[in-house]
C-alpha cells in the first residue's frame, strides 16, 4: 500500500470519527477518564513507595525492639551494647522515642532524641538548627505540627509530660517544606529532654539502631541478635520495604476497587461504542466495498480510526492523571493513598513515571481497543456488498 | 490543514505527550534534593510516612508488632479513623519470621 494511499485511509478515518461525532465523543471520553483513573492511583502510590525507598536508603540496617508480653518494651541498654560484640555490627545506638497526645491538636505526636551518630549531614532538613544533643530545652518540630500550634523558630513550646506544668522547649528549627512527609509531626529533642517526656528511665531505650559491616548479612545478624534473647525482635530493611510495598500497594488496592463500578461503566460504554456497528456503519462499509474498497483497505482504516481514539485517550488520560497527581497535588486522591493525619502534611510528591510506563499504558489501552473494533469491522467488511446493504 | 495531515499530526501529538510528560518527570526527579530526604532515615524511627498517626500501627507500620491492630483484644478493631481501612501488614511480618528462622 502506497504512502499516498495510506494517508487518504487516515484522512479517511478522521473523517468518519468526524462524522459519529457524539459517539466518538462517548468513547474517547470514556477510555480517557478509566485510564486517567487508573494511572492516577498508580502514579501517586508509586511517588509514595518512592519517597519512603529515599528515606530507607539512609536508614538503620537493623532495628531491635524488646516484646514483654505481646506489645513493645523498653531494651535494656546492657543488652544495647552487647550487640556491639556480635560479628558483622559496625555500630549499635540505642533510640529514644514514643509517642506524646497534644490535647490542642488532639493528636499524637512523634517525640524523637536526636542521635548525632546516625544523622550526621542532617542539619539541612531544618529551618534554623537541630538541638545540640547536651543544649537541653531546645527542640525542632515538623512544619505541619509548628502551624497548628502557631509557633516559629525562637518560640516556646510548652509539651504535656508528667508533671502538671508540662515541659517546655524553645524551637530551634521547624523542618523544610519539601520533607513535610517525613517530619510533619516529628519533635526532635535532646536524649535527657527525650527521656523526661516519654518517661524513659536512663537505664533504657525504645529501641537499638544496628549499622552493619555488610548490609548483605542481616539475615544473620538478625538470627544471631534473636538468639541473644528471645523477647527480642529485629526488624530489617527488608521487612520494612515489604511493609512499604503492602501498605500502599493495600491502599491503592481499596481506592481502585471502590472505582470497579465507574470503571467497568466507562469501559463498556468505551468498547460498546467501539464495538459494536450500527446500521448506519455497516451501509456505510457495504458502500465502500462496492465502489472498490479492498477488505484490506477497510481494515487499515478501521485501525487507524481505533489508533487514533486509543492513543489520544492514552495521551489525555495520562496528561489529566499527571496533572492530578502533580501539578495539583493530588486533591481526593492523596488522602485515600497517603492515609489519614491530624497533621496532614502537604503532599508533594516527585514523580517516579518513565518512558517504558507510559508506553505500556498507551499499549495496555490502545491494543485492545482497536482488536475490539476491527474485528467486527473485518466481519462486516467480509459480507457481500449486496447482501449487506439489503440487509 | 487538510483532513489527511490532521490525521497523521494527531497520533504524533498523542505520542509527543506520551514522551514529554516522562522527561518533566525525570526534570523534576532531577531538581528535587533527594540528599536531604535521604538524610532523614537518620533523624525519623523509621522511614515510614507521617501520615495516619490515628494509631500506632498505622504510624510507624514498618516497626510495629503484627498484632498492634488488635492491642485491646483478638481481633478488635481500632478507633483509629483510617484503623478500619488498613491492617497491619501481617502477611509481611509472617515472611519475615520464616525468613528469620532459616
Amino acid at each position: 500500500m502506497s504512502a499516498r494511499r495510506l494517508a487518504s485511509l487516515c484522512g479517511y478515518a478522521l473523517g468518519s470519527l468526524a462524522r459519529r461525532g457524539r459517539r466518538s465523543l462517548a468513547t474517547l471520553l470514556g477510555l480517557t477518564a478509566a485510564v486517567a483513573l487508573v494511572a492516577g492511583v498508580t502514579l501517586v502510590s508509586d511517588a509514595l513507595r518512592a519517597e519512603a525507598a529515599e528515606v530507607r536508603a539512609r536508614a538503620p540496617d537493623l532495628v531491635v525492639q524488646r516484646l514483654v508480653g505481646g506489645r513493645p518494651s523498653l531494651v535494656p541498654l546492657s543488652l544495647a551494647r552487647a550487640f556491639e560484640g556480635l560479628a558483622g555490627v559496625r555500630r549499635a545506638t540505642p533510640r529514644v522515642w514514643g509517642y506524646l497526645f497534644l490535647p490542642s491538636i488532639s493528636g499524637n505526636v512523634t517525640v524523637v532524641s536526636r542521635v548525632p551518630s546516625l544523622d550526621a549531614g542532617a542539619q539541612g532538613v531544618v529551618e534554623g538548627a537541630l538541638p545540640e544533643p547536651d543544649a537541653r530545652g531546645r527542640c525542632a518540630v515538623g512544619r505541619e505540627l509548628a502551624r497548628a500550634l502557631g509557633v516559629r523558630v525562637g518560640d516556646k513550646l510548652v509539651l504535656p509530660d508528667r508533671t502538671s506544668t508540662g515541659a517546655s522547649c524553645v524551637v530551634a528549627g521547624v523542618f523544610v517544606a519539601p520533607l513535610a512527609l517525613h517530619s510533619a509531626d516529628l519533635v526532635v529533642v535532646p536524649e535527657a529532654d527525650a527521656r523526661a517526656l516519654l518517661g524513659v528511665p536512663a537505664d533504657a531505650a525504645t529501641d537499638v539502631a544496628v549499622e552493619l559491616v555488610a548490609p548483605d548479612e542481616a539475615p544473620v545478624v538478625s538470627r544471631a541478635a534473636a538468639a541473644m534473647d528471645p523477647s527480642l525482635r529485629v526488624v530489617d530493611k527488608a521487612l520494612v520495604e515489604r511493609v512499604h510495598a503492602l501498605v500502599y500497594g493495600r491502599r491503592a488496592g481499596f481506592v481502585l476497587g471502590a472505582s470497579v463500578p465507574a470503571l467497568l461503566v466507562l469501559l463498556v460504554l468505551a468498547i460498546d461504542r467501539a464495538s459494536g456497528l450500527g446500521t448506519s456503519e455497516r451501509r456505510e462499509l457495504a458502500i465502500l466495498k462496492a465502489s472498490g474498497w479492498s477488505t484490506r483497505d477497510v481494515l487499515a482504516m478501521k485501525t487507524w480510526e481505533a489508533l487514533l481514539l486509543g492513543t489520544g485517550a492514552s495521551a489525555l488520560g495520562l496528561l489529566l492523571a499527571y496533572g492530578w497527581a502533580f501539578w495539583l497535588d493530588a486533591p481526593g486522591l492523596a488522602p485515600a493513598l497517603a492515609g489519614w493525619s491530624t497533621l496532614y502534611p502537604s503532599v508533594a510528591l516527585t514523580p517516579t513515571l518513565t518512558l517504558a510506563q507510559a508506553l505500556l499504558v498507551t499499549a495496555l489501552t490502545t491494543l485492545p481497543f482497536v482488536a475490539l473494533t476491527v474485528v467486527p469491522a473485518y466481519r462486516a467488511a467480509a459480507l457481500d456488498p449486496q447482501s449487506a446493504l439489503r440487509q | 490543514m487538510t483532513r489527511r495531515a490532521l490525521s497523521v499530526c494527531l497520533p504524533v501529538v498523542a505520542l509527543a505527550v506520551l514522551v514529554a510528560l516522562p522527561l518533566d518527570a525525570a526534570r523534576r526527579r532531577t531538581a528535587r534534593s533527594w540528599a536531604l530526604t535521604r538524610a532523614m532515615g537518620g533523624v525519623v524511627p523509621s522511614p515510614d510516612l507521617a501520615v495516619s498517626p490515628g494509631a500506632r500501627h498505622l504510624r510507624h507500620p514498618s516497626s510495629e508488632e503484627p498484632w498492634a491492630a488488635f492491642t485491646d483484644g483478638p481481633a478488635t478493631r481500632d478507633a483509629a479513623p483510617s484503623g478500619g481501612m488498613l491492617a497491619a501488614p501481617a502477611a509481611a511480618y509472617r515472611e519475615h519470621a520464616a525468613r528469620s528462622a532459616r
